[in-house]
């Protein structure tokens, strides 16, 4: 039996292929993108067709890649290849700076604000909490990105609190926006 | 629920398949707690935005992709076919589409959502945890009310017309955009009450002679510091009240703060039943019915026990904050009779009798993180003899992690359903398994048989002669008997039990209650402060053995312990006539090196040659007669960092005490006493000892976020 490139994609890629989508739309928080990212692991996977057989879990395969793709490709979009380390991140939120919990809820109702608060994230935030959103546990979160558990623990905490942080800033801005368009 | 588990549960939890349960656990901790409040708010409400399904051409786009590249590495040869095949398979995969089956999304993990055609609408309820946090914006004043409960209508036939006196509008924002909302909002407040037959609505200044006297008095005050990052955002927040007068409803929007109080020498009017403030609508509503309810407690619950008990009941099921939902079953058991009578429910009336309030209080009991809580809301439901409670506690008591609880869940039982079978066989099944020894042996008084209460009277004994064990493992089985035990009750300080308690023990016992006291005490605060109630309590009874454990405790004890036991010489030595005290009190007022025992002593002294003139016996000890048992805050959900490590009242003596009549409650943080602030470690009966008696003072506590000011005497 001759397996042709478009057998190995029906059987491989494409039951996983909504999945990709959902857990690339959650990292860029647009269609039009979120198809692109997926079509770029399409090809990719298809260039290492022996390594996706090989793979224990066809999808992780794949999401590793997907997830390689897009942190590639933000970063050939910022027209550099230094990223500040994902260790150093965004400080924790200091005491001084807690945020009312009355506030958060009110500015996350808009889900714009929300939207635009995440793509402020790191790329690495950006997937590590993608990921969360679909499903993935801690385990299953290691398989795909390689990141000890302890580690993908702290990145995760840390990325939620830039993610209010961020919507916190954007909110400001969005204000600020209004009253600039009013006034003029 | 704590920030640990909040973590855990955003780390590896689907959040949509949280019970409704652990939900709202996670909501209350998350909503009291400015570090997890970023942390789950804004992700919860990210996660459930939906993703939209993927258009169904676009897995015949990636197949023509793949096909078109031509370059696929196969996985034994490579197949050449692939470029020239591209364009057909493209049709072809197009055609398919039609048929393609939802591929199989639990390969790796299950799925967060649900398939795309079902995630819009599962999605959005994600986090929409039920309705009372739905969370929208803050309404407007103008939007219809929500539909209300209808059981909370109780006050249709009222009659008397209401005088309102609203005062100014303190609008306090500092941002002219914000300060325009909170005045547009109170005009329209004022607007609205005006509409209401049967209100008269005074101006703020109107003294006029003969003009009507105000009963209520209305503020609305615009508050700013909600954080935001911009000013604009600064008067954010805020919440929509709804005022029920006996002739209508008055909704009222309102930024910031709202308070409702009542006029001077209003608190007495019986028409103070008449106005109400209840159903709360907002981002927040739960925050809103604490805050209202302790506006109410400011000046006492409305007389009508309908009003408070609706209140109450819909706190105790609504709020996210476990200590407000605490604080509100105690409130319930309070004012049922319960609780810090400890007299039984059979009141007809007890709110305890309420079946959502049993359900709330489990609930509570079975949800809250904090074991102290759990172990609270079992004491609280004694005397309800509602045998729904049995599975629950039965439960608590095989299962709770906590010994505290499991020794609470025994004693509940034991005391309302210790004849069913089913607590029996877990009595049995306890007083073998529990890893705690007191609990063990409890279990099996519980059970009963021909030995029990010999075994048990052996138990209290051993305890206290056990060298190996710690001093609060010697005491504490003594302690339960007299019911003095480790959990929060309010004691009975007439010493009645410890009489019987004492009885129970041979000589030796009660000499090595020196040795086990003082270390106990100095071990964890509620022993130490049961150990002043106890020695209190020693004056009345005559075994000589206890005046050789006093003599004793004068040598190993803390300043406080041994003014306690000076003052149990002074009252043996005067109701007893006891020589060895009397002899003790002369040794101790000469040549005491504490200047306070020597005036303790002497003032005993003094009382006995009173006595002997004819006179009446004096009472000694102050610490009773405050009726307090003081602990150290804790930190937790709700409590605001300044306040840990303060003193908190966890126990409020009967009603004769001056904190009763005070209206000190349990939780309460003394803050300030006549005007001296209380320092953490601060021995509060010297504080008071030092005010002059028979004159009122000021005790300022905090209260679930708020500062109060009680009026207490000596």
């Amino acid at each position: 039996v001759r397996e042709s490139g478009t057998a190995q994609f029906n059987t491989l890629v494409r039951p996983h292929l909504e999945t990709l989508y959902r857990v690339a739309y959650r990292l860029v928080r647009n269609r039009a993108d979120a198809q692109d990212l997926v079509q770029d692991t399409c090809v990719a996977a298809c260039r290492n067709m022996g390594g996706l057989a090989a793979a224990d879990s066809p999808l992780r395969w794949l999401l590793r890649v997907q997830q390689n793709r897009f942190i590639d490709g933000v970063r050939r979009k910022r027209g550099s290849p230094v990223i500040a380390a994902d260790d150093a991140g965004e400080p924790a939120l200091m005491d001084s700076e807690l945020l009312d919990p009355e506030v958060l809820l009110q500015q996350s109702q808009d889900e714009q604000l929300l939207e635009q608060a995440f793509l402020q994230l790191e790329e690495m935030q950006r997937t590590l909490l993608g990921l969360r959103m679909e499903g993935y546990d801690l385990p299953e979160m290691e398989a795909i990105t390689g990141i000890d558990r302890k580690v993908l623990s702290n990145r995760l905490h840390r990325a939620r609190q830039s993610l209010a942080r961020h919507l916190m800033e954007q909110a400001g801005v969005a204000a600020r926006g209004r009253r600039n368009g009013s006034n003029s | 629920m704590n920030c640990q588990e909040i973590s855990r549960t955003l780390d590896s939890r689907d959040l949509n398949a949280l019970s409704a349960v652990e939900r709202r656990a996670c909501e209350a901790h998350a909503m009291s707690c400015p570090r997890c409040a970023p942390t789950w708010v804004v992700y919860t409400r990210l996660a459930a935005i939906p993703v939209p399904p993927m258009p169904p051409e676009f897995v015949a786009r990636c197949e023509a992709l793949v096909a078109a590249q031509g370059r696929v590495t196969p996985i034994r040869r490579a197949p050449r076919r692939a470029l020239l095949v591209g364009a057909i398979l493209m049709i072809a995969a197009a055609a398919a589409m039609l048929f393609v089956q939802q591929p199989d999304r639990r390969a790796v993990a299950p799925p967060a959502v649900a398939p795309p055609a079902e995630a819009p609408p599962t999605m959005a309820a994600a986090t929409a945890i039920d309705d009372t946090v739905a969370s929208a914006p803050p309404a407007p004043p103008a939007v219809d009310p929500p539909p209300r409960d209808e059981k909370a209508e109780p006050m249709e036939a009222a009659v008397a017309p209401f005088t309102v006196r609203v005062l100014p509008l303190r609008n306090e924002v500092l941002h002219p955009a914000g300060r325009k909302v909170v005045a547009a909002m109170y005009a329209a407040f004022l607007e609205r009450l005006r509409a209401v037959p049967g209100v008269t609505l005074l101006a703020a200044d109107a003294e006029a002679p003969g003009a009507p006297v105000p009963n209520y008095r209305i503020t609305i005050s615009g508050l700013e510091g909600f954080g935001g990052a911009d000013a604009d955002h600064k008067f954010g927040g805020g919440f929509e009240a709804e005022i029920l007068l006996p002739s209508g409803t008055v909704r009222a929007g309102s930024y910031g703060s709202y308070t409702v109080e009542a006029a001077p020498g209003c608190a007495t009017d019986p028409r103070a039943a008449d106005l109400e403030v209840r159903m709360i609508t907002c981002s927040d509503p739960e925050g809103v019915a604490a805050q209202l309810v302790g506006s109410l407690r400011k000046w006492g619950f409305p007389p009508d026990p309908a009003l408070r008990h609706t209140l109450l009941t819909r706190l105790l099921d609504r709020s996210l904050d476990v200590l407000q939902r605490q604080q509100a079953l105690l409130d319930l058991a309070r004012f049922g009779g319960g609780y810090s009578g400890r007299k039984s429910l059979t009141q007809p009336d007890s709110a305890l009798r309420d079946p959502a309030v049993i359900r709330g209080a489990v609930d509570l009991a079975t949800t809250a993180s904090d074991p102290k809580v759990r172990a609270l809301v079992w004491t609280a439901l004694r005397g309800t003899g509602n045998t729904s409670l049995i599975p629950p506690l039965l439960a608590a008591l095989g299962r709770d992690a906590d010994s505290e609880v499991r020794l609470t869940a025994l004693g509940t039982l034991a005391g309302e359903f210790g004849a069913d079978p089913r607590v029996q066989a877990a009595f049995t099944a306890t007083a073998q398994r529990d890893t705690r020894p007191l609990v063990r042996a409890l279990a099996h008084r519980a059970a009963g048989g021909p030995d029990a209460q010999t075994q048990w009277k052996q138990y209290v004994m051993e305890s206290l002669k056990d060298p190996r064990r710690s001093p609060v493992e010697r005491i504490e089985a003594l302690f339960s008997q007299m019911n003095l035990g480790a959990t929060s009750l309010p004691l009975s300080n007439d010493g009645s039990a410890v009489a019987p308690a004492l009885d129970m023990l041979d000589d030796e016992a009660i000499r090595m209650l020196a040795t086990a006291l003082p270390g106990a005490a100095a071990e964890s605060a509620i022993v130490r402060t049961s150990s002043y109630q106890l020695l209190g309590s020693l004056g009345s009874v005559a075994r000589p053995a206890v005046t050789e454990m006093l003599l004793d405790i004068l040598d190993s004890g803390n300043t406080s312990l041994r003014a306690s036991t000076v003052e149990a010489l002074g009252k043996r030595a005067n109701r007893l006539n006891d020589a060895r005290a009397y002899a003790m009190l002369e040794k101790l007022a000469d040549t005491d090196p504490d200047p306070r025992m020597r005036q303790i002593a002497a003032e005993a002294l003094k009382a006995r040659s009173s006595l002997r003139a004819g006179g009446s016996p004096q009472p000694f000890s102050m610490s009773q007669r405050l009726g307090i048992i003081m602990s150290v805050m804790e930190a937790g959900p709700g409590v605001p960092d300044d306040m840990v490590g303060r003193p908190v009242i966890i126990g409020v003596g009967g009603p004769e005490t001056v904190a009763q009549k005070a209206g000190v409650m349990v939780r309460d943080v003394l803050l300030e006493i006549s005007g001296t602030p209380v320092p953490a470690g601060a021995d509060i009966t010297r504080m008071v000892e030092a005010l002059p008696k028979g004159v009122d003072f000021e005790v300022l506590v905090w209260r679930f976020g708020q500062k109060i000011r009680l009026i207490a005497r000596f």
